[in-house]
């Protein structure tokens, strides 16, 4: 299999083959077989170390099942996932639990993934408490040090979800994805939810936290601008396959199939000075 | 007579931290056939303009001023008047398609419910007349349709459903608050192509509500930036966006991630950071007696602190106005008259941008 943007980059973390998930509705009638949704019709892709892949697409499309898929969240119907050149889904429980370490998930919304009974401070050191028995003074500092990184303060771990803002819920779901210090992060729609000058701001903290930590992003978004602006490569989806593949200065210079052109055209722009 | 003159509308709203002013001060006209854009964040008061133009305030809302509907004034109507006015000369658009119909019912009964209640029209000629309008808004296979229930229909096909309904009875003025938010890009263009066209086909006004600046660049003829309640820019589409002149709509497009950026790159920049806004936009119950922006903005100083500052035309003073201007670097001939800001430090702003 060639890779796309070969250049630059360590090695593989996370490689895609040929993933396929159904999924079984209802039945509608007695005598006729269940009808199946078909999320994933054969995606297959890889991540390097410390680069941000993109994956765009449309509403069921198949790129949140793809997320899931990822995090070890869904079981594929057929496929394989490999993490660090182990398949996560055919290891054992025990050691996926250890694995998943190493790859924590932010969702979209800011509003609704923090607990709002619980204090910041126990929401972020959640994914550790999971893993790992860690003496109080030790998981005190690490959760300072993930609320420091995404620019909030010691203070702020005794206070609870309701007291911060849109921005700084998100940046409480990254500071909960950091606490592991994990080397992938799988963003579904990171920004969506947010105001234009705060979506800014968590973007540029994204950049940041990949440069100081050199985490990998998988970023799930129907925003072709954001994927442009934080991708070093994309995946274009479509009725879950991907139609288009490559470094984002290609896709979005110069895109071949003829649903990306679709896609980009439709973006509303703001028209240049003429 | 003016379809619509807005006139120094304010909402306060009573909340737990004493009174907010939701709105301050909105001025603006709106004649048959034009279209007005506001944009702005959230809180920025620009959902709160449209509540209080359909008197649907929330009940600890009080709004002063003035809507004059054809010189009525909309604000001194009672609940019984303002139900004749509401869904029959001015309509409204919801952004939500899926929580903004009834799910009880089917598609063309809530379509055929306002033309019975202010055309009363019957039951048959309702349907007829709903089934017309399925095929205006360009529903495929519109006789089946008007039996369908909500959850039938894809989020695009609601909201044309959704359109269907606010056009039912030939309003005057449409108000659509973030009509394409909830929907994929390619159904976003077809919604707001539909919208452009009814409005120029039925000759409406329109107010379309976004926090989009690409989709308001495209849809409006004119413009409010609006911020902490209030008109901090406004003025033509094309000339905002030709002469960005406040600080605040500086900042907001600054920190729009646009297109084809990354093709501009210098080489071997991975990366280019956003331009961000610093700060948090100001609670609405403890807005500064001065400039609402003055604690994000660059430029601040104590004149912005002490009063709000008025808003002025962009236009610079006649005279340098036909020597070519070389100091601002813009070509005066671009600049409109009817282009406002509400900044004392306009001259700074402007040259700011230009060297940035």
């Amino acid at each position: 299999m060639t890779q796309p943007g070969a250049n630059g980059g360590g090695e593989t973390l996370v490689e895609v083959f040929d993933l396929h998930k159904h999924y079984t509705l209802p039945k509608e009638s007695l005598f006729r077989a269940a009808p199946r949704v078909f999320a994933l019709n054969g995606v297959s892709f890889s991540i390097k170390t410390g680069r941000s892949f993109g994956v765009v697409g449309e509403s069921g499309c198949g790129k949140s099942t793809l997320a899931r898929a990822v995090m070890g969240l869904e079981t594929p119907t057929s496929g394989r996932v490999l993490f660090r050149e182990h398949d996560i889904n055919a290891i054992g429980r025990e050691e996926l639990r250890q694995l998943r370490r190493n790859f924590q998930m932010v969702f979209q919304d800011p509003f609704g993934s923090l607990d709002p009974r619980q204090k910041v401070g126990r929401i972020i050191g959640e994914p550790m408490d999971a893993l790992e028995r860690v003496s109080s003074d030790e998981r005190q500092g690490r959760v300072v040090e993930a609320l420091e990184a995404v620019g909030l303060k010691a203070i702020d771990m005794d206070k609870y979800p309701h007291e911060f803002s849109g921005g700084q819920r998100q940046r409480i779901a990254i500071a909960r994805a950091l606490i592991t210090r994990p080397a992938l992060i799988v963003a579904d729609e990171p920004v969506s939810a947010l105001d234009v000058s705060v979506q800014a701001q968590v973007l540029n903290l994204l950049q940041d936290l990949q440069d100081e930590f050199n985490v990998t992003y998988m970023l799930i978004s129907h925003d072709l601008a954001v994927v442009e602006y934080v991708c070093d490569e994309v995946a274009v989806m479509s009725e879950g396959k991907i139609v288009e593949h490559g470094p984002t200065e290609q896709i979005f210079s110069d895109p071949q199939h003829e649903y990306t052109r679709t896609l980009l055209d439709a973006v509303p722009q703001v028209a240049p000075p003429r | 007579m003016t379809l619509l003159s807005v006139e120094n509308l304010s909402v306060t709203l009573n909340t737990m931290g004493g009174p907010a002013r939701a709105v301050r001060d909105m001025t603006f006209t709106l004649e048959r056939g034009e279209t007005l854009g506001l944009v702005g964040e959230s809180g920025c008061g620009k959902s709160m303009t449209a509540l209080a133009l359909m008197g649907l305030l929330p009940e600890t809302a009080r709004a002063s001023g003035a809507v004059r509907l054809e010189g009525e004034n909309l604000l001194e109507y009672s609940e019984a008047a303002m139900c004749r006015v509401r869904g029959n000369r001015i309509a409204m658009v919801f952004q939500e398609p899926m929580t903004s119909l009834n799910p009880l019912h089917t598609v063309g009964h809530q379509i055929g419910e306002a033309l019975s209640l202010h055309r009363k029209l019957g039951r048959g000629e309702a349907q007829k007349e709903a089934l017309r309008l399925l095929e205006v808004v360009g529903i495929p296979d519109a006789g089946k349709r008007l039996g369908n229930y909500p959850h039938q229909l894809s989020g695009g096909q609601r909201q044309r459903v959704m359109i269907a309904m606010a056009l039912s009875c030939g309003p005057d003025l449409l108000i659509a608050d973030e009509p394409t938010t909830a929907l994929d890009v390619t159904i976003q263009k077809q919604i707001l192509d539909l919208i452009r066209n009814l409005v120029n086909d039925l000759g409406m006004a329109m107010i379309l509500i976004s926090h989009d600046l690409g989709v308001i660049a495209q849809s409006v003829d004119r413009v409010h930036v609006m911020y902490g309640g209030g008109t901090v820019e406004s003025g033509p589409t094309a000339a905002i966006f030709e002469h960005l002149s406040h600080p605040y709509t500086q900042g907001l497009f600054a920190a729009m991630p646009k297109l084809g950026q990354r093709a501009k790159r210098k080489d071997g920049a991975k990366r280019q950071r956003l331009n961000t806004i610093p700060g948090v936009v100001p609670e609405l119950a403890d807005l500064p007696a001065g400039c609402t922006f003055a604690e994000r903005c660059g430029l601040v100083t104590d004149e912005c602190r002490a009063a709000p500052p008025p808003l002025t035309s962009v236009a610079p003073p006649a005279g340098n106005a036909s020597s070519g201007n070389a100091s601002a670097g813009i070509a005066p001939a671009r600049i409109v008259e009817d282009h406002f800001a509400a900044c004392v430090h306009l001259d700074e702003a402007r040259a700011r941008l230009n060297s940035a």
